[in-house]
């Protein structure tokens, strides 16, 4: 039994010892691992001139080395090391990881050599040194940082924010043309909507006190202009929130309604629900009319009133009657359906009762107010006259009350709330 | 904000269809000891009454099915049951068993006396016969005051309506007794 746990707590271990890393990035040739630096950390004059050593194998030419840095004692990775004499271009090197080296022929001993390392995010650094030709040359470089900033930014129509808005960005005479980013399928396969309405773009500025300007177009809604100087960004995601245009786009040709009428928006208290689909006729001389279809009911509580045991008080009974209508329905805009608000309209539904054979009119007037693009709310006021059975009661002192039906006419107006959905 | 509004709205309205289109349930009840057995009971608990000369009466409610004979009670009997606080009901003594289809008696001829809470006196969980009328051939006497009963067999049960007075909701068992003169 020890032998086996002893074998179990070797083989953990040296499993732990096995699947245990060091998350280290190395330098590349030209060094010992024992003399290794970490990526990021510039190295000591002592280890630059040690590593322009060790690249120094072809003795009969001469050598320029060292590390680009820059001045907050990071290393430039990538930075572009130009040689000229005399104007004529001599030799050009990409740094690695901060660190160059290139060879000098002897012909160019005791010239002057014009030393340019650039770099897109730094301040572009010259220096000129005679080249005498016989030991290496060793530079240490630091860089000044130009201004850099990454501009973020999310567009709002309201409280939504809007994809595939256009983004103008004007900077130093550039133009960058963007759009909005939407939701999208990440890579672990997630609807992800972090990034919904948002743009990005990294700006690189020699003077903190240039200007950018951001245009911001969307169809259906006004032009956005807003504009910044460079060092009053701070990095923060700008909300910019744009305004939907008096008139929509698109006259929309279809249109779904969902209305409901509450107790106290009805003369008699009464529950309305409303379901309609219009389609507007899209022809020159009839682009104000639309049909439709249009399905409603009335809830209502109706009380009546009868006698029951000889010497008590006459007692009610109340009953919800649900009435229901469907029929074609006719409707046409007072006021233009392109207009955002107030798009008023009149039309009249013929329509059948459900509960028993009779045709009814109901005559409505209403306006409409978008809310988003194609989402609007609507206020309407309706009349209905219709008949329908109510019930009554007689008692009956030795079973259940006796019921009888009595035709009662209504006539009816409310004013309904409903939501519009156009496409 | 206005999609927020949007969304309440459709809630709302989603919520107003679906009470819209909801009916309500019947009740239904299955209690066959009862008069009427689509009914909630009323219970007629045991109890003791004294006439004029202080002799005691005993009726011993619903536990009397327990039993093969009936109580013996004098010709002026007391009602007596347990108070449910119902605003519509009434009590009936009847000559021969009480019978009742589709909720509804049939046999009213058979109702000698009745009580019901439109009247004068009496209350609802305690009455006395004088509270009460006679009825002949289903109608009741409200000028008259009762008879008291003859010497023979009796049948008797309570029943109660809805506030509303559409719907029979309330019975108790049938009990009977015979009077002793």
């Amino acid at each position: 039994m020890v032998k086996f746990f002893s074998q179990v707590i070797a083989l953990l271990y040296f499993s732990v010892i096995g699947f245990s890393q060091v998350d280290e990035i190395w330098l590349d040739s030209g060094f010992e691992k024992n003399d290794s630096v970490r990526l990021h950390q510039p190295l000591t004059d002592d280890q630059i001139k040690e590593y322009v050593l060790s690249r120094y194998t072809d003795r009969q030419a001469g050598l320029i080395g060292g590390q680009v840095s820059s001045i907050y004692h990071e290393l430039v990775d990538s930075a572009v090391i130009t040689i000229e004499i005399e104007g004529e271009h001599i030799r050009s090197i990409v740094a690695n990881h901060g660190l160059f080296s290139l060879s000098i022929k002897q012909t160019h001993k005791n010239k002057l050599l014009d030393v340019t390392i650039t770099h897109p995010d730094f301040h572009s650094y010259d220096t000129s040194l005679v080249f005498a030709g016989s030991d290496p040359v060793v530079l240490s470089v630091e860089m000044t940082p130009r201004y850099k900033i990454l501009l973020r930014g999310r567009v709002f129509a309201g409280n939504v924010p809007l994809e595939g808005a256009g983004v103008e960005i004007k900077h130093d005479g550039k133009t960058y043309n963007l759009i909005t980013r939407g939701c999208f399928y990440d890579d672990e396969d997630y609807w992800n909507c972090l990034f919904d309405g948002m743009f990005k773009l990294e700006l690189t500025a020699n003077d903190s006190s240039d200007s950018i300007y951001l245009t911001i177009n969307k169809e259906g809604m006004k032009q956005l202009n807003t504009g910044m100087i460079f060092k009053e960004y701070k990095g923060e995601i700008m909300q910019l929130k744009m305004k939907y245009t008096s008139k929509l786009p698109v006259i929309p040709v279809n249109n779904l309604n969902l209305k409901l009428a509450f107790p106290f928006t009805s003369l008699d208290n009464d529950w309305y629900v409303n379901l309609t689909y219009y389609r507007l006729l899209n022809k020159t001389n009839l682009k104000r009319f639309a049909i439709g279809i249009d399905g409603n009911m009335y809830v209502s509580t109706i009380s009546v009133s009868h006698n029951t045991l000889n010497g008590l008080d006459p007692v009610s009974s109340d009953s919800s009657y649900i009435t229901g209508f469907i029929g074609p329905s006719v409707l046409f805009w007072l006021i233009s359906p392109d207009r955002r608000k107030f798009s008023t309209y009149v039309g009249c539904t013929f329509s059948v009762q459900l509960n028993k054979p009779q045709l009814v009119f109901q005559p409505f007037i209403g306006t409409r107010f978008f809310v988003d693009i194609n989402k609007a709310l609507s206020l309407e006021i309706r009349y209905a006259s219709y008949d329908r059975d109510i019930v009554h009661y007689n008692f009956n002192y030795y079973g259940n009350a006796e019921r009888y039906t009595v035709s009662k006419h209504f006539d009816i107006i409310h004013l309904n709330l409903g939501v519009q959905v156009v496409f | 904000m206005a999609n927020l509004i949007i969304k309440y709205l459709s809630l709302l309205l989603f919520t107003c269809v679906i009470i819209a289109s909801c009916k309500e349930e019947e009740i239904t009840l299955n209690n066959e000891d009862l008069i009427f057995s689509n009914s909630f009971q009323i219970k007629i608990p045991s109890y003791q009454y004294y006439d004029s000369t202080e002799k005691v009466y005993s009726v011993r409610g619903d536990t009397s099915f327990q039993s093969s004979y009936p109580d013996t009670l004098n010709d002026l009997p007391v009602i007596a049951w347990d108070s449910m606080g119902l605003r519509i009901i009434t009590v009936a003594i009847f000559t021969s068993p009480i019978a009742a289809t589709n909720n509804e008696i049939v046999n009213i001829e058979d109702i000698v006396w009745q009580w019901h809470s439109g009247m004068e006196f009496g209350e609802e969980g305690y009455v006395q016969f004088s509270d009460g009328k006679n009825v002949f051939e289903g109608t009741i006497d409200y000028e008259n005051d009762p008879e008291p009963l003859q010497e023979r067999m009796y049948y008797w049960g309570i029943w109660a309506w809805n506030a509303s007075g559409t719907r029979l909701l309330y019975s108790s068992r049938q009990l009977e007794f015979y009077v002793l003169k």
